[in-house]
């Protein structure tokens, strides 16, 4: 079940009743059997098998990297526990997608020749668990922490469903702790949790969903339009991105806190970064901290001796499988690279950036600083051509055309601004979704200014006037047709 | 070497790195404390300390520091 | 906890009290589920000529131009399955039937109401027909079988702008096909079509078995079961992908061939059904289901006439 399901409503009462119900030692129990379940909701078994597999063979690799003292050996377990884990996610995620490229190269060199094709395995969660557990394993080899001892709390970290599902990536020192401290039933910790829970609802059934009216007619079509259409709906893509990531981790860490668990941020304005660098660190942060550690810096040492050029490589291959992670498909590698260019820029130019800026006092200038956030924020709307294109050669397409304003005179069938406001924006369904947008947009606005926590300061009429509408709101405008999370197909 | 000593020349590295002499270091600074302090100093950083003690480190070793003070202790352990 | 309780309770009951009177306005507002069963509580009995099956049959068979008495129980995407569970449903208060009308369409045997596209439509015969198979709890209620602003848009249009929901006429044939608002049979042939084209046959199976029942049952009843692929505009029949249409005629002129008690007839090219007679490229207008109506009821002619014999009788 996903988390904007009635059901999922259902199952998380059951379970924070038999939470509370049960004696303080097995509260653990109820999480881990309550995170299976949430598995096991999807209705493939093969996944709850890779589970419980990789959760067990993490904790006896812990335990063994740990006892070892051999600095040779501890490096030798460490390679071998992640590659096993590494194996299976590539096994299960990317096989089809390698069988398919092989395909393709042996059929160049050799006409005819192949290997069979494969089926498409369902692998939901595989990408954020695996990583998790890698993270746990490294952290082990590098001496940041000791092995869980208790299996089951090993277990839970690694499948507590709040998280399970698209993140964020916990690290163990971080949850670990959390879940092996005695409970205190908190009203605060369920209030803000249930709070942040229905704002994450609203924010991607309301919002997101309702911004992929103009993504989808225009991504799915792109032969069919060019200019100013495929530039706004790249534009409308970043927010429904956006709203729907962040929509899905309030959900998340809003489902952990009733708990009284909490996850890590993933978020932080992530559109007012003022470079990429900056985008970064305000971007799935749990993602992007975990490849900054166990890929970049490993990379960045070894090859240090190369100087900068050393790091702008290590950085480039970072991205490169940063964008690998997110896809079996060339777009994503694509969308990597593109990043992995702009971070490697960055590297060289930084220096002298930084230089200029003094000497033209545009440090301290809030235009600048404007003008920064601009040419961030448009940075990566670019690279979310290639994230959100159905492939290359759809990416490339609106790369050529987004600037091509004169085609509604060159061809009857491309459907030019006029056409696309007509017919897309200001028709009368539209008209509608576009107003509920823009008042929703207005609320998003309104509530990070004043903030979720002054919310409870206020009288108790107000604070209920105030679920009452959200819920109102959720419940008569949420968009029905699309029930998944963008992020739930890594 | 005193950890004084160390700390002393450990500040000079910082101070040329960063190309800032007004840093200051103690035990308890983090990377957090030091406002130039990102991924391309960080490592510019490491090489100029392994440089300037005639040391070489393990990500293994850099990976479990939590402040000022360890990098100390790191040094002190790996000259003696 | 007990003040959380406490206040969670407090909080919810004023979204549960609209919610049972929502529910229960639904529920009261009249439809055509409803009307169709009370139609067969009443008057089942009396049934000669029943058709069942789809949307072609609600706008094809106006059971007015019948000689015996007919009755139209077709339902919007009723699926061959949902047919089987209306039969076995009435199947000992249809004492008088003798023919059973079920379209088999290029789809008919691909689409199900249960994974279809419509699958909400489930709750109709769990709620009206009392058919307490369905198994989705969802779909026990009105309220959380369909998004929240369509409901509220249903009570308005029925409670405040007095729309009736009712589609049917008294013996189940559609109202709402009519000549003069007549689509675009270009386009809707073109976008039915592609709507209609299987991805996959996983349904079949399940369909097959249900109308090899129907057949079994009838066959038991003395009932004979009337086959027909209805007559479609030619931008629908022009979209359809070959293969599942083969497959489907394929299919129900085996059974026919193979059951005594069934006879098939395939109209869907037929030359007589020009533009007038389609509301949209596969549905009919007034003039269409006169005709295709009275060419059943010319089937049924010959049969009345051969009640008894097994000779197939010759086409008009």
């Amino acid at each position: 079940m996903t988390f904007n399901s009635f059901s999922y409503f259902v199952f998380l009462s059951i379970v924070f009743f038999a939470f509370q119900a049960v004696a303080g030692r097995y509260r653990w129990l109820v999480l881990l059997a309550g995170s299976y379940v949430f598995y096991g909701f999807l209705l493939q078994p093969a996944l709850l098998a890779i589970l419980g597999f990789v959760t067990a063979f993490s904790y006896l690799a812990g335990k063994r990297i740990d006892r070892s003292e051999a600095a040779e050996k501890r490096k030798n377990l460490l390679f071998f526990s992640v590659f096993v884990n590494l194996s299976i996610l590539v096994y299960c995620k990317y096989l089809v997608f390698l069988v398919e490229n092989i395909n393709l190269l042996a059929g160049l060199f050799s006409p005819g020749s192949s290997i069979p094709e494969v089926e498409p395995m369902v692998s939901i969660a595989l990408s954020f668990f695996i990583f998790q557990a890698i993270s746990y394993l490294a952290d082990i080899y590098f001496r940041i922490t000791e092995p869980e001892p208790h299996p089951g709390l090993f277990a839970l970290y690694i499948s507590f469903f709040p998280k399970l599902l698209q993140g964020p990536i916990e690290r163990s020192g971080h949850l670990l702790p959390q879940l092996g401290k005695p409970y205190a039933f908190n009203y605060d910790d369920v209030r803000y949790g249930l709070l942040l829970f229905v704002w994450g609802l609203f924010l991607k059934t309301v919002v997101a969903d309702r911004l992929a009216y103009f993504v989808d007619p225009v991504y799915d079509n792109v032969q069919a339009y060019s200019g100013i259409p495929l530039i706004m709906a790249t534009y409308a893509y970043a927010f429904q991105l956006y709203f729907d990531f962040s929509g899905y981790t309030n959900m998340a860490l809003g489902s952990a806190r009733i708990f009284g668990i909490s996850l890590t941020q993933n978020f932080k304005s992530p559109y007012l970064a003022t470079s990429c660098t900056d985008f970064w660190r305000r971007w799935h942060i749990s993602f992007s901290r975990w490849i900054l550690d166990y890929i970049f810096q490993p990379l960045q040492m070894k090859w240090r001796s190369l100087g900068r050029n050393g790091t702008a490589l290590a950085l480039f291959v970072t991205f490169l499988l940063s964008g690998v992670w997110h896809g079996a498909n060339w777009t994503f590698i694509a969308w990597g690279m593109l990043h992995g260019m702009f971070l490697v820029a960055s590297t060289f130019y930084k220096p002298y950036q930084k230089k200029i800026h003094k000497i033209l006092g545009l440090e301290k200038s809030s235009w600048h600083t404007a003008f920064q956030i601009f040419l961030t924020f448009n940075l990566v709307c670019f690279t979310y051509i290639f994230f959100r294109a159905a492939d290359i050669q759809d990416a490339l397409y609106i790369v050529n055309n987004m600037f091509n304003f004169h085609s509604n005179f060159l061809s009857i069938q491309n459907a030019g601004l006029k056409d696309f406001i007509i017919k897309q924006i200001l028709s009368d369904n539209s008209k509608y979704e576009l107003l509920i947008l823009i008042l929703s947009l207005a609320t998003i606005f309104a509530v990070k200014k004043y903030n979720h926590i002054s919310l409870f300061d206020k009288p108790l009429l107000i604070r209920w006037a105030c679920y009452y509408c959200i819920f109102l709101g959720i419940l008569s405008l949420h968009v029905s047709a699309k029930p998944n999370f963008i992020y739930f197909q890594f | 070497m005193t950890t004084e000593e160390i700390l002393g020349r450990m500040t000079d590295v910082f101070r040329d790195v960063l190309d800032n002499d007004a840093i200051e270091l103690s035990r308890e600074t983090t990377a957090n404390d030091i406002e130039e302090w990102d991924s391309l100093a960080h490592i510019n950083i490491i090489v100029a300390i392994e440089q300037e003690f005639s040391l070489r480190f393990d990500l293994i070793d850099i990976k479990p520091l939590r402040n000022i003070g360890e990098f100390v202790d790191l040094i002190e352990r790996k000259t003696s | 906890m007990k003040k959380l309780i406490l206040k969670s309770l407090l909080f919810l009951s004023p979204i549960i009290f609209p919610g049972i009177v929502i529910e229960y306005l639904l529920r009261l507002t009249p439809n055509d589920y409803k009307v169709k069963s009370a139609y067969y509580a009443e008057h089942a009995k009396d049934i000669e000529v029943l058709c069942l099956g789809e949307s072609h049959a609600i706008s094809g068979i106006n059971p007015i131009y019948l000689d015996l008495k007919g009755f139209n129980g077709s339902h919007v995407l009723q699926s061959l399955n949902y047919d089987l569970i209306i039969l076995k449903k009435y199947q000992k208060d249809l004492v008088n039937l003798k023919y059973l009308l079920i379209p088999i369409s290029y789809a008919s045997f691909t689409e199900n109401l249960e994974n279809g596209r419509e699958k909400w439509r489930v709750k109709n015969y769990f709620l009206y027909y009392d058919i307490k198979k369905i198994q989705n709890p969802y779909y026990y209620t009105e309220i959380f079988s369909l998004p929240f602003q369509t409901n509220i848009f249903r009570l308005t249009d029925y409670y405040i702008y007095k729309k009736s929901p009712i589609t049917t006429d008294s013996l189940g044939h559609g109202l709402e096909f009519m000549i003069i608002n007549q689509k675009s049979l270009e386009k809707t042939g073109e976008i039915a079509a592609k709507l209609h084209t299987a991805t996959d046959y996983d349904n079949w199976k399940t369909n097959y078995e249900s109308l090899r029942e129907i057949i079994s049952i009838c066959n038991r009843k003395n009932v004979r079961v009337i086959l027909f692929t209805a007559p479609a505009n030619i931008h629908y029949v022009n979209n359809l992908q070959q293969e599942q249409l083969a497959r489907t005629t394929t299919a129900a002129r085996s059974l026919a061939s193979s059951n005594k008690n069934v006879f098939y007839i395939n109209l869907l090219t037929d030359p007589g059904f020009s533009d007038n007679d389609f509301y949209d490229a596969n549905h009919f207008s007034e003039s269409g289901s006169r005709k295709l109506t009275t060419i059943i009821n010319a089937i049924i002619r010959e049969f009345e006439k051969d009640r008894n014999s097994q000779r197939q009788p010759a086409l008009p």
